[in-house]
């Protein structure tokens, strides 16, 4: 008995140890880099699902949406919402298009700089390329067994106000990006999780474009 | 620059003073005392967010042409103030958070009769003159003054009933349909700039399914439509 409740309690050790997640030296961090970059310089399109989750702890309340994402190079991007309801935010040429319903609304990227600011971010996350923008965040990085973990402390002051850090999951296997975390003032947060990714599939620019 | 200053200013005070909150065609019913035991019950069970506890919004605020979309969640909360070390306040709180698609916190107000705070806000919304209209309007919205009529009307033309409550601060008037018990809209303001109309349409179990509210003095509108409870 005691036998199987000790093998019990190792393999539960050794899986925590094995998920444990340490911080990464300057080689093991090049190397990262670098596999990030070929990946991204490699990415011509990307389409994946993503479920989203608003964590509000003080409410103790999740706000949960789920949709489909589309990306092809160099900066078009479809972020399209399908639950709790149907609202499609699209990026192509410098031009943002929000379909919400029935309404769409069409307006330059570059006035609406909060936007912009936005979307700099969510599209350097989502590709990984936020790692390299040591202007506006300081990076950290850890590893555990399955993935590579980024943490980006933001330190341009205005950003900071409304999103203090990025943390950023990285697959080990395919350095693709699997999870983005956006911390919040309040320790409230945003975690994006991408699903069913395919890359390098075609994709027309009518998905960038609504009549 | 400063005479530029001077006569917006002005004109909002003028405009703003002239905006008026009171429903038209109006003839009184009964005066400033309650009417009797069944109005006081038709004063709880028609204002729907006397009991409400949450919901979740989709939500549009236009401001001076900019326009922001997202989510508006609604909690009830068991006091304005959780943070240790800060006195709890015993009354109807409530916790308005508005976030957008990607999940980013617009704001995230406390709201109550008494109370106010802003746990987050946007940089380009943190505006004290914007933060006491939206105070002004939540409070409206979630029938946070007293439910004590000061005056009862009939309305002219609709044959809807209005009802004009007094607070220390503000005035309020309630328009419902013929029967009594369903609150159609509130009106109201308590200085001259936060001048507000809130309509209420759809309802779906007590609660109204798309919301409208307008604060013409500032050009502010936040529309609602309810997606959960």
């Amino acid at each position: 008995m005691n036998k199987i409740f000790f093998g019990v309690v190792f393999i539960l050790l050794l899986q925590s140890l094995q998920a444990q997640t340490v911080r990464m030296e300057a080689p093991a961090i090049e190397s990262l880099r670098s596999r990030v970059k070929k990946v991204a310089d490699n990415t011509r399109t990307l389409i994946s699902d993503f479920i989203q989750v608003k964590e509000m702890k003080m409410l103790k309340e999740n706000l949960v949406s789920k949709g489909k994402f589309y990306f092809k190079k160099e900066k078009s991007l479809r972020w399209e919402y399908l639950t709790p309801y149907s609202y499609i935010i699209m990026i192509h040429d410098d031009r943002i298009t929000i379909r919400d319903e029935e309404k769409v609304n069409r307006f330059d990227l570059k006035s609406n700089k909060v936007f912009l600011e936005i979307n700099r971010v969510i599209l350097g996350s989502i590709r990984g390329t936020l790692l390299y923008d040591e202007v506006n965040f300081k990076p950290t990085f850890y590893q555990s067994r399955d993935a590579y973990r980024v943490e980006l402390q933001t330190l341009n002051p205005k950003l900071r106000e409304s999103l203090p850090g990025i943390i950023i999951s990285f697959d080990k296997s395919d350095y693709s990006v699997t999870r983005v975390e956006m911390m919040e003032a309040g320790n409230d947060r945003t975690v994006i999780t991408f699903s069913n990714k395919k890359t390098n599939q075609p994709i027309g620019d009518e998905k960038f474009d609504i009549r | 620059m400063r005479n530029s200053i001077f006569v917006n200013l002005f004109l909002v005070i003028l405009f703003g003073g002239c905006t008026t909150v009171r429903p038209p065609d109006l003839s009184r019913i009964s005066g400033s005392h309650r009417v009797n035991t069944s109005y006081d019950m038709a004063i709880t069970t028609t204002s729907p967010f006397r009991n409400f506890n949450k919901g979740l919004f989709k939500a549009a605020m236009r401001i001076k042409n900019k326009d922001l979309s997202g989510l508006l969640l609604i909690k009830k909360m068991d006091t304005l103030y959780d943070s240790p070390g800060i006195r709890a306040v015993q009354e109807r709180t409530y916790r308005i958070v508005f976030a957008n698609e990607i999940g980013l916190t617009f704001f995230d107000l406390g709201v109550s009769a008494g109370g106010f705070t802003v746990f987050q806000c946007f940089e380009s919304l943190n505006r004290k003159a914007l933060l006491n209209i939206l105070k002004t309007d939540f409070r409206f919205l979630l029938s946070l003054y007293p439910d004590d009529p000061v005056s009862i009307y009939f309305q002219e033309g609709t044959g809807r009933q209005v009802i004009k409550i007094g607070t220390n601060h503000s005035k309020v008037w309630e328009t419902r349909n013929q029967r009594g018990d369903t609150l159609l809209v509130v009106s109201g303001k308590s200085t001259v700039a936060d001048a507000v109309t809130i309509g209420y349409r759809g309802y779906r179990s007590g609660v109204p399914g798309a919301i409208s509210i307008e604060n013409p003095v500032i050009g502010l509108q936040i529309n609602l439509r309810r997606i959960s409870e």
